[in-house]
């Protein structure tokens, strides 16, 4: 798998935690928004050198992103339980950031692309959406003068 | 020209269309031509501004595939760019789905092909030097 970095990964999370990702693409939800597209779960080696930004909580999924699509949430448990090695893990140095680590990349070898797919496939099966529409950052309270 | 301006002039000038006569032609390679544009053109399948885009070889490729196909496979088809790849998806109910990708090599053309049942991929194979052949043997597939 393609995870090159393994600086600041920290403990395995919870099976009972619920993660978050922003959807930074619209097709990440179906037409209807209805349900998740595999797509959502697709990663490149080249971009994500230590695994698959998630967060554990709505608010953090977007918290670095200039612009949004909604937000999808998934179960640890779920994740862990596919069977097919996928770990989350706590992000050392953020600590509302997690990562899905050993999930292969689109862009290595053929075999390593099939699975890939195959597995964002499952996971697009298990995760649900939280939010159909473009969620805005929320904005810290004013100080009074 | 651009790429997809490529394709189409090839495709409205010398070449018989298989969808139809003269006319019938020239508007099945402008609604395909359409469909294709709208995709590559939404900001809003692309990550950023920086992301990389689908290469001239890859769009007249995918294109290629398409003016292959019967029209129910065209109106069904869901394109998608993907950090450079040019992806053409197919679905039947929730559990089969087809996809051609179409990379940044020259001439690159793979399709896959999934079978799911109980959340769980059960069958699945990507052919990495795929061509118009495999990919109508594969929605003949999706279809059965």
């Amino acid at each position: 798998m393609c995870d090159e970095e393994a600086n600041g990964i920290g403990d395995i999370v919870p099976d009972d935690r619920v993660i978050y990702r922003a959807c930074s693409r619209s097709n990440f939800l179906t037409s209807a928004k209805d349900a998740v597209r595999e797509i959502a779960f697709q990663k490149d080696g080249r971009n994500h050198k230590d695994g698959l930004s998630l967060a554990l909580s709505p608010a953090e999924s977007i918290r670095y992103l200039e612009k949004n699509h909604g937000i999808i949430r998934i179960s640890v448990g779920e994740i862990h339980q596919l069977g097919r090695g996928l770990e989350v893990r706590y992000d050392t140095a953020t600590p509302l950031h997690v990562l899905i680590r050993n999930l292969p990349c689109m862009d290595r070898t053929s075999g390593e692309k099939e699975l890939a797919i195959a597995v964002s496939a499952e996971l697009a099966m298990k995760a649900q959406i939280e939010s159909a529409s473009s969620v805005p950052k929320s904005t810290p309270p004013a100080v009074d003068p | 020209m651009t790429a997809l301006a490529s394709v189409f002039a090839c495709r409205t000038s010398a070449t018989p269309s298989q969808k139809g006569n003269g006319g019938d032609g020239y508007f099945w390679n402008f609604r395909l031509l359409n469909k294709v544009t709208d995709a590559l053109c939404d900001v809003d399948l692309y990550e950023s501004k920086e992301e990389l885009k689908p290469t001239g070889s890859a769009v007249i490729t995918a294109a290629n595939a398409l003016i292959n196909l019967p029209p129910q496979d065209v109106d069904s088809v869901e394109i998608e760019p993907y950090q450079g790849e040019l992806s053409l998806i197919w679905r039947a109910a929730t559990n089969k789905r087809v996809k051609a990708m179409f990379g940044q090599a020259k001439n690159s053309y793979s399709v896959y092909y999934e079978q799911m049942a109980d959340g769980h991929v059960i069958q699945s194979h990507l052919e990495p030097n795929a061509d118009h052949n495999y990919l109508r043997e594969r929605l003949t597939w999706l279809h059965s």
